[in-house]
Order: C-alpha cells, then structure tokens, then sequence
C-alpha cells in the first residue's frame, strides 16, 4: 500500500473517529434527548403529525425520524444505526431550531454562503499577510519594520470580533455605506443578473474585511519571525556576498523557506475561519453554517450542532488531505524521512 | 558551570582545606539563574518591544494578585448609574447601568483570566511539542499513530468544538476552562514542530550524536529541542492569546454560564453590548471600552513579548540590533562574529 493509500486510510479513520464522537455527544446531552424529546412530543403533538394523546409506539416513530435511531433498541443497535445513516449523509432532524426540518437540508442550503465568505477572506488575507511578513523581515529593525509591526500587534491584539462590532456600528450605522445584516438585498431576484449579484458582494464586504482581518496579523508575524530564523542563517549571507538583488534574495531565497513551516499552519486556519464565522456570522446576522451552529448551541439542539460539527470537520479532513499530499512537492527533504 | 581547573599548586598547609566540590548549591543556583532568568531579561529588556510588554504584563501581574487584595469588590447600586470615566476616584473608570465599579470589576476579573491563560497555554503547549517531538524524530509507527490522533483531534473545528463542551458540561472553574479551550489547540504546534524536526533528524550534528550512541533522551534536548525553542516560547504566546480570546468569545456569545464568574471581561463586554445601545451612545461608551481596552492591552503585551523573545533565541538578530543601535554599518561583522561567541553561554 503506496502512502496515497495510507493517507487516505488515515482521513478514513479520524472521519471514523469523529462520527463517533458525534454520536457519543448526542448521548451525553443532559437527561438524554429522549427524555426532552418525549416530554416535548406529549407537550404538543399536533406540530410532530400526530394526533392527540398518542401511543408510545407513535412517539417512538417520530423519535426514530429526529435522533435516527429507536429508542426501544439497545446501545450497540442505536450506534450503528447512528453511523449507517451518518455515512449516508443523514443526520437526523432538527429538534428545536427548525424542528422537523432534514439537519442536512439546513446545512446545505447554508453552507454556499461561509465557503464563500471563508474562501475570499483566506485568499486576500493570505496574501496580504505573506507579502508583509516577509518585507518585515527583510527590513528587520528599520522605521518600516517598527512602524508595521506596532500597528499590526495592535491590530492583532484587538480580537477580530471587536473589529466586526466596530467596523458595523461605523460603516453601517454611522456612514450607511453597507447594509446591516443578511447576505443579499430581499428586493433582488436571486440569480445571474446585475442587482442580486451586486447585493451580495455589497452585504459580503464587512464580514470578508473581518475575516482577513483574524488571521492576517497573526500569519504576517509569525512570518515575520520564521523570516527572520532564515535570515541568520549563512545562504542569505552568501547570497548578499555574491551580490543578489534584495528581490531575489526576498522572493526565492528567504519567503520560500520562510512559508514552509506556515504551510501546515494556513490549512490548518481553515478551522480558524469556521470557527470565526460563528461569531462573525452572528454579529452581521448573516445566515450561514456559523449562524446555524450558534442557534443549535444556544437553543441546545445538539442533533444539529453535532451535525455540524461532523460535516465541518469532514470540508476540513478533505484541506489536511491536499496539504499533505502536496507538501513533498514543496519540501523534498521531508520525502525521505515522513512518508517513505 | 563554574570552575572546571583544579588548582595545580595545591597549599599542603593543614590550615586550608580544599573543598570537594567545585561547586556550591548556590553556585549553581547563581548559574542557572543568570543563564535562564537574568539573562533573557536582559536581552528582553534592551528591545523597546520586551520593555513595553514586560511592563504592561507587570501591571496586570500586580492588578490579579496586589489589587486583588488592596482595592475592595463592588456592590450593586453602589455609586450612580452609568457614570463616565475620570470623574471620581471612587469610581476611577466610570460605572455599569447597575452602579457598579468598573474598575473594581476589571481588577477582580484578572485572576480568573491568568488561571485560564496559564492552565491552557501550559497543558495546551506542553502537549504539543511533546507529541510533535516524538513523532517528528521516532517516525514510523510511533508516527503514524501519533498523527492519526493529532489529525483527529486537530481535525475538529475549535469553536464549534467548544460550543457543544460548553454546552454539554458547563464547567465554572478557571483551570477547567482553560483546559477545555486548549482541549485541541495544542495540534497546530504539535505539526508545527514535527515538521521542523523532520529535517533536523538529517542534519550532521544529530546524525553524530545519533552515531556516537546517544541515548534518544539526550540527542532530543540538547540536539533537537534548542532549535525547536523559538517557535515554542512564540506559541506560549501565542497559546495565552488564544485561550483569553476564545473565552472572551464564548463568555461574549452567552454559552459559558455566567454564575460564579460575575467579573469576567468577556461577560462585562456582552452585557455592556447587550444594554449600552451598542456603540452609538456617546455617554454610555466608556462600559463597552473599558472592557476592550483591557482585554487588549493584555494580548497587545503577549504579542509584544512574543517578538521580543526573537532576540532572546535569535543571537544574530540581536547582534544586528545591536550593531544598528551603536549606528556603525563598518564594524557590523566584527559586531556579529563577537556576540555569537558571547551569546553561545546565554542560550
């Protein structure tokens, strides 16, 4: 077995372990989420489908359609009902958000909307933060590099979300360049014309600046420093002693080995970003896997919140495949040693 | 450590002794001291970035433990309502809707946000450069096994992680909080470190150590683990920021519960949010920033630290400071050659 074979065993079974975890999070809600679910179906039955006093067997049918297993069967027969459905994308329904509403449909109809905002905010923040890192570095101790670096700890320093509530209250509150909340103008018919694709990047600014906003500062310095432990080293010395460019000395000799411990570490800010969009998400009320998650959490559905979770974690098992696939390509001397 | 030459011409006179050690215990003491204390805070101290930080850090070291006990805990309906800052030096920083101290409620609030910061970053940090080690330097199936629990753990979205622990468990002490936020944090810095072992087990000097018979133990700190400290210290940094910004931000979105930790910044943020009209009202503003301009200024002094402690690792950065400082681009080389002698007994 080739170590494509191997790595994809190893995303099979952390996939394994996670699904697993859901389920073990579902058992673990407090009183079980029968109990609530019971006492919630006998409570109104009308809004479940069912008539007036219902039967066990009834109650137990609708159980058996939220939580995806029955409550009669034992724990061994439950968990594998759990997996069987979960590896068949279905994860039950919800219980309180939108009760009665497929946990999957919820998502997908979400999701669209943080790969969006997630995807453009790494990409500009990305590179944004490469090109000042690596320039700090270069000019290490001069006015540019002071002055930089103290704006950027500052910005750093102040937690993205306080940025969002400021960037809201003065964009939109006080100047009304960007609407509120919500991801598109009601008013647009949503398509491939002019007005609704305009809303949307309109409504997508403030929560975009955001999110290149939580990782740019800290993935600049952390660039920065890495760019300075190549610095010392003697090949940039050699390089200034043959009389190299600052440019190509900056570009190909230093950014290169400079990004090279930060590769793992940008994959791994994806789940920064999820996690981000939670909270941005929540203060620009714009509806998507973030506000889902937030809503399941403070409502305690945790059949959705669990459902979430297992899919998020699975978008990001599939970005730690690509790195590690492609990280040979990068650094050849890793070849050898970890994956041979 | 301390003297290594026995004296040649020993004084065979029977008034003097000669001791058989060469050392004391305070000798040692004094060492250690002077190399892994002192002397990194000198160099911390020379950078304006370490000055700031150390005494920024300072303050709020003295705010948790002195101001703890000096400056009394407010009451409800204690002063007037929402009072601005600076108006009384009974309430220095301004009042709540409920009349209560501000100040007194930023100082109380510092302790539990240190037992949060220091149970994290530790458990969190230790965890991952011990498994990034390991598994970057062994390989094989120690490796695999090590990854396969990293990925799965680091797999997880943080967050979102948190949000169903916070929710399941609803834990009220510090140190537990702490160490449910850093519950998978510690993965970045386990690859982070794996991925800068993995070269190092090629290069020459651990190759010979490896050759000569080292035990693993051995080649691993005193080979592998110095250059492997500039990423840690960073992250402990980095670590601390962390746990105070994901506890700020759950206390801030509602899902930690609020009984028995009344003083903390994140809950003075949500409920100054919740209740102040957000930011527009201009006589209500100093509740929220009273909040953000303490958190801040603590992560503003961890990241401060962070950069400072390049120089402490980094001789050659230092001794590039050093030479600009003293203005001369001339003698930079003799500078450069001199400190990588000097700092080889510091690090």
């Amino acid at each position: 077995m080739g170590y494509l074979g191997r790595r994809l065993l190893q995303a099979a079974v952390t996939l394994y372990s996670i699904v697993t975890l859901g389920f073990v999070f579902i058992r673990l809600t407090p009183g079980g989420p029968e109990d609530y679910l019971i006492a919630e179906i006998q409570a109104n039955p009308g809004s479940y489908g069912l008539p007036p006093q219902p039967t066990l067997a009834q109650i137990n049918e609708v159980l058996n359609n939220q939580m995806n297993f029955h409550p009669d069967k034992p724990m061994h027969e439950r968990y594998f009902d759990f997996m069987l459905n979960a590896f068949q994308g279905d994860f039950g329904q919800s219980v309180i958000v939108e009760p009665g509403v497929s946990n999957m449909q919820l998502m997908l109809e979400a999701a669209p909307w943080t790969i969006f905002l997630s995807s453009v905010g790494l990409v500009y923040g990305l590179v944004a933060s490469i090109l000042f890192g690596s320039m700090m570095a270069y000019y290490e101790g001069s006015k540019f590099d002071v002055g930089t670096t103290v704006s950027m700890i500052f910005t750093g320093a102040v937690p993205y979300y306080v940025v969002a509530l400021l960037l809201i209250s003065y964009f939109s509150y006080d100047l009304g360049w960007f609407p509120v909340g919500g991801r598109f103008n009601t008013d647009a018919t949503p398509g491939f014309n002019y007005p609704f694709i305009a809303s949307v990047f309109n409504h997508a600014t403030l929560p975009v600046l955001s999110t290149i906003l939580l990782g740019f500062a800290g993935n600049a310095l952390g660039l920065r420093a890495n760019s300075i432990r190549v610095l010392g080293s003697d090949y940039i010395r050699v390089a200034q002693l043959r009389g190299l460019s600052s440019y190509t000395i900056a570009t190909r000799y230093m950014a290169r080995n400079a990004i090279l411990p930060m590769y793992t570490g940008i994959v791994l800010g994806l789940a920064g970003l999820i996690g981000g969009a939670v909270i941005l998400e929540q203060i620009f009320n714009y509806s998507g896997m973030g506000l889902l998650m937030f809503d399941a959490a403070i409502q305690r559905d945790f059949p959705l919140l669990t459902a979430n979770l297992i899919v998020t974690t699975s978008l990001f098992i599939t970005g730690t495949l690509v790195a590690d696939f492609t990280y040979t390509l990068i650094d050849p001397r890793a070849e050898q040693s970890s994956m041979g | 450590m301390a003297t290594d030459d026995t004296p040649t011409d020993v004084d065979e006179s029977p008034f003097r002794s000669q001791s058989e050690f060469d050392a004391t215990a305070m000798d040692v003491y004094e060492v250690v001291l002077e190399r892994w204390v002192l002397s990194p805070l000198r160099v911390l101290w020379s950078d304006y970035r370490g000055r700031v930080g150390l005494s920024i850090l300072t303050i709020y070291v003295l705010m948790g433990t002195v101001g703890v006990i000096l400056y009394p805990e407010t009451a409800l309906m204690e002063h007037g309502r929402l009072q601005p800052a600076f108006q009384s030096m009974d309430y220095p920083l301004g009042t709540n809707k409920l009349g209560q101290d501000l100040l007194a409620k930023v100082i109380h609030g510092t302790p539990q946000m240190f037992k949060m910061m220091i149970a994290g970053a530790i458990f969190g940090n230790c965890l991952g450069l011990v498994i990034g080690l390991f598994s970057g330097y062994l390989g094989g199936n120690v490796d695999k096994t090590l990854m396969t629990l990293t990925d799965t753990v680091g797999s997880i979205p943080g967050i979102p992680l948190l949000l169903i622990l916070a929710a399941l468990f609803q834990p009220q002490n510090a140190f537990l909080i702490g160490i449910m936020i850093s519950i998978n944090g510690w993965t970045g810095l386990a690859r982070a470190i794996r991925s800068q072992v993995l070269p190092l087990r090629k290069v020459e000097y651990v190759e010979a150590s490896t050759a000569m018979g080292q035990p693993t133990s051995n080649v691993l700190i005193k080979q592998i683990m110095p250059d492997l400290l500039p990423l840690f210290a960073i992250r402990l940094f980095g670590g601390a920021t962390g746990i105070i910004r994901a506890s700020v931000a759950l206390y801030f979105l509602g899902i930690l519960p609020r009984t028995g930790n009344t003083n903390n910044w994140g809950l003075m943020l949500d409920t100054a949010y919740d209740n102040s009209g957000a930011l527009t009202d201009p006589s209500t503003v100093h509740w929220l920033l009273v909040p953000i301009i303490t958190i801040t200024g603590l992560t503003f002094a961890l990241t401060l630290l962070a950069q400072a402690f390049d120089q402490v690792f980094n001789p050659r950065v230092r001794a590039r400071h050093e030479a600009r400082n003293r203005g001369g681009d001339e003698d930079r080389l003799e500078e450069e050659s001199a400190d990588q002698h000097t700092s080889q007994l510091e690090i």
